[in-house]
């Protein structure tokens, strides 16, 4: 269970973290809205690019 | 999860999908220039922008705003008066055959917020961009197509809520990101559909319901317009200025008293909008003047005020219901336009990596039946 579930709830976290940071400040929300979502997608491009699996 | 269990919600993500998938194709890729359609404006110069003047140059009234839009357009009246989002300097006035017109045939007119001169139309209704827009909005099919969107979209919830409840049994056996690359090529798509739906099945649930809300848009003004003329009506409102209040110059007919009227009941506030009576965002008795704040949240969260068009009575006819306010923050939360350039970025970056969710679904299906496929 915890080895399925724990990045995939980590990432979903910070998607809504920075989706909700965003919309409630300027500025460090901003920078807290890029990181949340920044961060997801890395993930989808560093496992599907990455050479070896 | 038992075999039964699976096969049904199996049967949920294959059908919810196939039905929406094409048509959230389309969306995703005539969204991907809306995302930056304020970007490609600028570069393609197609923005028309007031002239310089001195900061302190007088505003012109209103009431003159409105003349000039309808001596552009002499068959047309005004509905609505919109501030310049970029600038200050420039209201853009709607204009349509009648007040309670479904708007379909309605038309903007830019002018200047100091001279009252007509500076032009801004080109909404034609281009590239406009193509992206109204395929994106309503397929050229107005209300009928919004609403089909909105249940495309519904289905396009029903298929990621049954995609996560899917993942777990297809992961039992392995580790999170594994990509099994050197087994067969429906294999390789089945770990990246996982992968790549899974991470970023936050961002497609905010993006495809409050795109669902947005396709509501029209029916929750109506529904809220309804309940302001019933708290009217029921003498359920609350005045935040009555018509004699002192130090207010009294009501005297025009839109631009009524506006002075609005700001001076609500401190701090700029006016986002401005409807005559009559219209969906009026009752048929009062002016809306739509008031945001200045910060992040409240800019969002408008403020609705209604001013009697004959005594200038300022109302707040029952605040703002939940819905209204779900809507106003399913705009943000649907376009991304709220973070910048980066933000703008990665929406762009989401919105292609689910074009790559959405074919390699489509894919599986075709190439279904395969032993692999199984967990």
């Amino acid at each position: 269970m915890m080895r399925i579930w724990a990045w995939p709830v980590v990432l979903a976290l910070l998607t809504a973290g920075g989706l909700a940071a965003g919309l409630v400040s300027d500025g460090l929300g901003d920078v807290a809205a890029w990181i949340g979502l920044g961060i997801p997608v890395a993930v989808c491009l560093g496992c599907s690019l990455r050479r070896r699996a | 999860m038992t075999a039964a269990a699976m096969r049904r919600w199996g049967w949920i993500h294959k059908w919810s999908s196939l039905v929406c998938t094409l048509f959230m194709l389309l969306l995703c890729l005539t969204g991907l220039p809306l995302i930056f359609s304020h970007e490609i404006d600028h570069l393609a110069g197609d923005g028309i922008h007031a002239p310089e003047m001195p900061a302190d140059t007088p505003r012109a009234s209103l009431d003159a705003v409105a003349q000039a839009a309808v001596a552009h357009y002499p068959s047309l009246v005004p509905l609505y008066f919109f501030a310049g989002e970029d600038d200050p300097n420039l209201w853009y006035v709607k204009l349509d055959t009648r007040v309670d017109t479904d708007e379909s045939a309605s038309r903007l007119v830019l002018v200047d917020a100091r001279t009252a001169e007509v500076l032009g139309e801004p080109q909404f209704d034609s281009g590239f961009m406009s193509v992206m827009y109204r395929l994106h909005v309503d397929m050229y099919a107005g209300l009928p197509g919004k609403l089909f969107l909105g249940a495309m979209g519904l289905l396009l919830v029903t298929a990621i809520v049954s995609g996560v409840v899917l993942y777990a049994p297809f992961m039992r056996k392995l580790d999170f990101g594994t990509v099994r690359r050197q087994r067969a090529t429906r294999t390789r798509w089945l770990d990246l559909h996982n992968l790549l739906g899974i991470v970023t099945v936050v961002w497609a649930l905010v993006v495809g319901f409050t795109g669902v809300v947005n396709t509501w848009a029209e029916l929750i003004f109506k529904a809220w317009q309804a309940e302001q003329v019933a708290a009217l009506q029921a003498g359920a409102t609350h005045t935040v200025l009555a018509p004699d209040a002192a130090g207010a110059a009294a009501a005297d007919g025009s839109v631009q008293r009524a506006m002075e009227r609005a700001l001076l009941a609500a401190p701090g506030m700029k006016v986002d909008m401005i409807a005559f009576p009559g219209t969906l965002r009026s009752t048929p008795t009062h002016h809306a003047v739509l008031l945001s704040g200045d910060t992040p949240l409240t800019a969002r969260l408008t403020q609705a005020l209604l001013v009697d068009a004959d005594n200038g009575e300022v109302l707040e006819a029952s605040g703002r219901p939940w819905y209204v306010t779900v809507l106003q923050l399913s705009e943000p939360l649907h376009f991304g336009d709220y973070g910048g350039l980066p933000m703008k970025a990665l929406w762009a970056l989401l919105d292609l990596i689910t074009i790559v969710v959405l074919g390699s679904g489509l894919y599986l299906w075709w190439r279904r039946g395969g032993q692999e496929a199984k967990p």
